[in-house]
C-alpha cells in the first residue's frame, strides 16, 4: 500500500538517435517526460501541421466509410470498441505500403458529389411543395404575368379571411377576377387579375391584406407538368446517390488499411510532440523525466542496444516540483486501484488507500447484492467478458471487482438463506443464520458495526499518517483520543442496549474520552476560554460520525431490496404457474429469466455505486485526501490498433 | 373487507405511486439530456444509459415498501385482520419511501443530467458522473430503511 518510488532523470544523447530513441521510449513505457524549463534550443524544423492535416483527412475518410459500411455496432462495443491486434513491423510496412491517397482523394470525390446531390434533393423537395398546390392550373406557369392591360398576382390566403377580402376587392374595383386554383384544409391558392390602370389602389391594399402573394418558378411547363417533372430529377438524382454510395461501399474493404495508417500517423504526431519538451542542440539533445526507480536500469539496457552514445544522470527535482505518483499493489488488490483512481491518485505525503479499502469494497458489495444466486450469476459472467473480450485496463478492472463482490455475496446469500430470492429448507436452510426480511434489526446492527469498524480504522489510518509525518502530537490528540472516545461511546450503547453491567464502567470511559477531547482538541487557540470553547465545540464532531455510522445503513436495505425484488418475481411467476395450462408454464420460465436478470443488473449497479460512496465519503473522509499527479509514461497513442509484440522485455 | 386493512393498502398505493412518479420524472430528466448528447455522439448510448437508470431506483424502493407492508397484512398469502389503528400507522410508514422517494428521484434526475454533461466532454471521467447522482439516493435509502423499521415494529 505504498507509493512507487520515483526518481528524476535527465537523458543525454547524441541527435542522430534522437528518433530510435524516442521509439523506445513509447515501447518501454517507462518515463514521465517533463518540459525543460530554459528554452534555449533552437526551434523544431519539422511541424506537425502537415501530420494533423494528414490525420483530419484520414480521419473524416474513415468516418465516412462507417457510416457507410453501416455495420451494427453491439452494445458491448459502445463500452469496449473492437481494436485490431497486429505486430509493429506490420503497421509500419502498411502505412510505407499502402496507397492511403487514392482511397482518401476518392472519399473526397464522392463526398463532394453527394453533397451536390442532396443540396438539390432539398431544393427540389421545396420547389415540389411551392408547385403543389397549384395543379389545376391549365396555363404554362410562365405564362401566368402580367400583360401589357392586366397584372396577376398569385398567392395564399386563410378561407377565414377570404370573404373580407373579397369584399374589399370588389370595393376598390369592379374589374378583379378572382380565380381559384386550388385548396388545403385552411388555405385558399388565388390567381387574381386585374387592370394595369388600377394598379396603384389594388397593390396598396394588397400589401396590407391577409394575402401571402407567391413566386411560381418561372418554367414553359403547367404546374402538373412541372410537378412530374420534379419527381423524374428526383428519382434521377436519387438513383445516383444510390450509384455513389455502392461505390463508396467497394471501398470499405480499405477501412482497415486506413485505420493502421491514421494510428501510424496519430504516433508521429505523438513523438514529434514529445520532442517540443526536450531541449535540443545541434549534435546532443536532452529530455528529462521521472523514472520508476526500480525500472531505470532496464531502460538503459534497452536503448544500449541501439547506441552506447548516451547516459542518463540522477538530478535533483526543481524547488517546489513534485514527482508524479504511480501505485502498486499485490495482484489481487491491484484492481480496486480503479475506485482510489476514480477519487484521485493519491499525493506524495499521502498513503495509497487501494489495499485497505478493497477489503471492505468486496465485503460491501456482497451485502448489497446479498444473494448466492445473483453471486453466481455475476461472477460467471464476469469470467465470460474476461474470457471472450479484450478488454481494456479499467473493464478487466471492473469483472474482476465483480468476481470479487460476487465471491462474497454468494456467501452472504448462504448465510441469510436467499437463492434467487428463494429462501430453500433442508441442509441449506440450516446454513441461514439470519432472515433480513424477517429480522432486519439484526442485519442492521451488523451493517452499522461494519461502519464503525471501518471509520475506526480509517481513524487510525490518519494515525498512522500522522506518525509517518511526525506529526506526533495530532496522532494522539486527534486521531488516538477520538478513537477511544467513538470506542468507549460504541461500548456504552451496545451495554445499555443489552443491559449488562459494563455500562457503568463504559459511561465513565466515554465521559473520560470526553474530557480528553475537551482539554486537547482547542489547542491551536491561544486565549485560554478560547481553548476551552474549542474543546467542547469539538465534541460536535460526535454527530457527524454519527452521520457517518448511520450511512452504512444503506448495507442492509440494499440487501433487503435485492432479496425482495428476486422474491416479488418468484410469487409472480408461482402466479403465473398456474394460471393458463402449458401457456403459463412457459410464461413463468420467461418472467423468472427476465425478471431475475433485469433485478441482477439494477442491484449490481446500485451495489457497485453505493459501496464506492462508502468508501469515498465515509473512509476516505477520515484520511484521504487524493489529487496527486497521476504518473503518465510516455507511450504509443492509439486510436484503432493496438501493438501486440510491444511487450519485448517491457515492465 | 375491514377498514384496518383498507387503510394500510393506501399505504402500499402511496408508497408505490409516489416512489414510481419520482423515478419515473427523474428518469425522463436524465433521459432529455442523454437525448441531447446521442443527437452529437450516438456511440455514448451504452454510458448514458447507466446514468439514465441511475434515478429509476426510486420507484423499487417504493414497489418494496408497499410490498412489505402487503407480507406485513398477509395480503397475498391469506389476510389477517388489521386493526384500524394499526392500519393508520401503515399507512403513516408509507409515507418515508413515498415523499423521500418523489422528491429524491427527481432532484436525482437532475444530478443525473448534471453528470451526463461530465460525460459528454470527459467520458473518462465516469466514476466520478455516478457517483454525484448518488450522492442525492442515500435520502431516498435512508428513507426505504425507516419505513421498514417502522413497518417491522409494527403489532397489528
Amino acid at each position: 500500500m505504498s507509493l512507487v518510488e520515483m526518481q528524476k532523470v535527465s537523458l543525454l544523447a547524441l541527435s542522430d538517435f534522437k528518433d530510435e530513441i524516442i521509439k523506445i521510449l513509447s515501447d518501454s513505457e517507462a518515463i514521465h517526460i517533463t518540459k525543460i524549463r530554459d528554452e534555449a534550443g533552437p526551434a523544431l524544423k519539422e511541424s506537425p501541421g502537415q501530420i494533423e492535416y494528414k490525420l483530419s483527412e484520414l480521419k473524416s475518410t474513415i468516418d465516412f466509410l462507417e457510416h457507410i459500411e453501416q455495420r451494427k455496432k453491439t452494445f458491448i462495443e459502445s463500452f469496449v470498441p473492437n481494436k485490431e491486434e497486429l505486430t509493429k513491423e506490420k503497421l509500419a510496412s502498411t502505412a510505407q505500403y499502402f496507397d492511403y491517397e487514392s482511397p482518401i482523394n476518392k472519399y473526397k470525390q464522392i463526398e463532394n458529389k453527394l453533397s451536390n446531390l442532396k443540396n438539390l434533393l432539398n431544393e427540389l423537395d421545396a420547389e415540389y411543395e411551392k408547385v403543389f398546390p397549384w395543379q389545376r392550373l391549365p396555363a404554362p406557369l410562365q405564362d401566368l404575368t402580367c400583360s401589357l392591360k392586366t397584372c396577376l398576382v398569385s398567392g395564399i390566403i386563410k378561407k377565414k379571411h377570404f370573404i373580407e377580402f373579397k369584399q374589399n376587392l370588389n370595393k376598390l374595383s369592379n374589374c378583379v377576377e378572382i380565380n381559384i386554383a386550388g385548396q388545403n384544409k385552411e388555405e385558399l391558392f388565388i390567381i387574381l387579375i386585374y387592370l394595369a390602370e388600377e394598379k396603384k389602389p389594388i397593390e396598396d391594399y394588397l400589401v396590407k391584406s391577409a394575402l401571402k402573394s407567391v413566386e411560381l418558378p418561372n418554367s414553359r411547363r403547367t404546374a402538373k407538368e412541372e410537378i412530374k417533372h420534379i419527381l423524374k430529377v428526383k428519382a434521377e438524382t436519387e438513383a445516383e446517390i444510390k450509384e455513389l454510395t455502392a461505390e463508396a461501399k467497394e471501398m470499405v474493404p480499405e477501412l482497415n488499411n486506413l485505420k493502421r495508417v491514421y494510428d501510424y500517423f496519430l504516433e508521429q504526431k505523438n513523438q514529434l510532440k514529445v520532442k517540443e519538451q526536450f531541449f535540443s542542440g545541434k549534435h546532443t539533445f536532452v529530455l528529462e523525466g521521472w523514472i520508476i526507480k526500480a525500472q531505470s536500469l532496464k531502460l538503459k539496457t534497452q536503448i544500449e542496444k541501439t547506441t552506447k552514445e548516451f547516459e542518463i544522470f540522477n538530478i535533483e527535482p526543481s524547488a517546489g516540483e513534485k514527482p508524479p505518483v504511480a501505485i502498486k499493489n499485490p495482484t489481487l488488490a491491484s484492481p480496486f486501484e480503479m475506485i482510489t483512481k476514480v477519487y484521485g491518485t493519491p499525493k506524495n505525503e499521502d498513503i495509497d488507500p487501494t489495499l485497505p479499502l478493497s477489503f471492505f469494497f468486496a465485503l460491501f458489495f456482497g451485502l448489497c447484492l446479498g444473494d448466492f444466486g445473483y453471486g453466481l450469476s455475476l461472477m460467471l459472467i464476469s469470467f465470460y467478458f474476461l474470457k471472450k473480450y479484450k478488454l481494456p485496463q479499467g473493464g478487466k478492472d471492473l469483472f474482476d471487482l465483480f468476481i470479487f463482490g460476487s465471491a462474497v455475496s454468494m456467501v452472504v446469500g448462504v448465510l441469510t438463506g436467499s437463492y434467487f430470492g428463494y429462501t430453500p429448507g433442508g441442509i441449506l436452510g440450516k446454513l441461514q443464520i439470519v432472515n433480513p426480511i424477517t429480522n432486519p434489526l439484526t442485519m442492521l446492527v451488523i451493517s452499522l458495526a461494519l461502519g464503525v469498524i471501518q471509520i475506526l480504522f480509517g481513524i487510525s489510518l490518519q494515525m498512522y499518517n500522522n506518525i509517518r509525518k511526525k506529526q506526533y502530537l495530532n496522532a494522539i490528540f486527534d486521531d488516538l483520543f477520538w478513537m477511544f472516545f467513538l470506542g468507549s461511546l460504541v461500548f456504552l450503547i451496545v451495554s445499555s442496549a443489552l443491559s449488562l453491567p459494563t455500562s457503568k464502567l463504559a459511561s465513565s470511559l466515554s465521559i473520560a474520552g470526553a474530557i480528553l477531547l475537551v482539554l486537547t482538541q482547542g489547542r491551536s487557540e491561544k486565549n485560554i476560554i478560547k481553548k476551552f470553547l474549542g474543546g467542547v465545540l469539538s465534541l460536535y464532531k460526535v454527530t457527524s460520525y454519527m452521520g457517518d455510522t448511520l450511512s452504512y445503513s444503506r448495507l442492509l436495505a440494499l440487501g433487503m431490496s435485492s432479496a425482495i425484488i428476486g422474491s416479488v418475481i418468484n410469487i409472480l411467476a408461482g402466479m403465473l404457474k398456474g394460471s393458463v395450462p402449458v401457456l403459463g408454464i412457459i410464461l413463468m420460465i420467461l418472467l423468472l429469466i427476465f425478471g431475475h436478470a433485469f433485478n441482477l443488473i439494477i442491484s449490481t449497479l446500485s451495489a457497485f455505486v453505493h459501496s464506492m460512496r462508502l468508501q469515498m465519503v465515509e473512509f476516505f473522509g477520515k484520511f484521504y485526501e487524493g489529487g496527486g499527479m497521476e504518473f503518465k509514461p510516455f507511450k504509443r497513442a492509439a486510436e484503432y490498433t493496438v501493438i501486440n509484440n510491444l511487450k519485448t522485455g517491457g515492465n | 373487507m375491514d377498514l384496518g386493512l383498507a387503510l394500510s393498502l393506501a399505504g402500499v398505493a402511496i408508497a408505490v405511486f409516489l416512489g414510481g412518479m419520482g423515478s419515473a420524472w427523474g428518469v425522463a430528466i436524465a433521459g432529455e439530456a442523454a437525448a441531447g448528447v446521442l443527437t452529437e455522439d450516438p456511440e455514448k448510448f451504452g454510458r448514458l444509459l447507466v446514468m439514465i437508470a441511475l434515478p429509476g431506483t426510486q420507484g423499487f424502493y417504493g414497489f418494496l415498501g408497499g410490498f412489505y407492508i402487503m407480507m406485513k397484512v398477509g395480503l397475498l398469502t391469506g389476510a389477517q385482520t388489521v386493526s384500524p389503528a394499526a392500519g393508520l400507522a401503515l399507512l403513516f410508514a408509507a409515507l418515508p419511501v413515498g415523499v423521500v422517494g418523489f422528491v429524491s428521484g427527481i432532484y436525482q434526475g437532475k444530478a443525473s443530467a448534471a453528470g451526463i454533461q461530465i460525460i459528454a466532454k470527459k467520458p473518462e471521467e465516469m466514476g466520478k458522473a455516478i457517483i454525484i447522482p448518488a450522492m442525492v439516493e442515500t435520502y431516498a435509502v435512508i428513507g426505504l430503511l425507516a419505513t421498514i423499521l417502522i413497518v417491522s415494529g409494527i403489532t397489528l
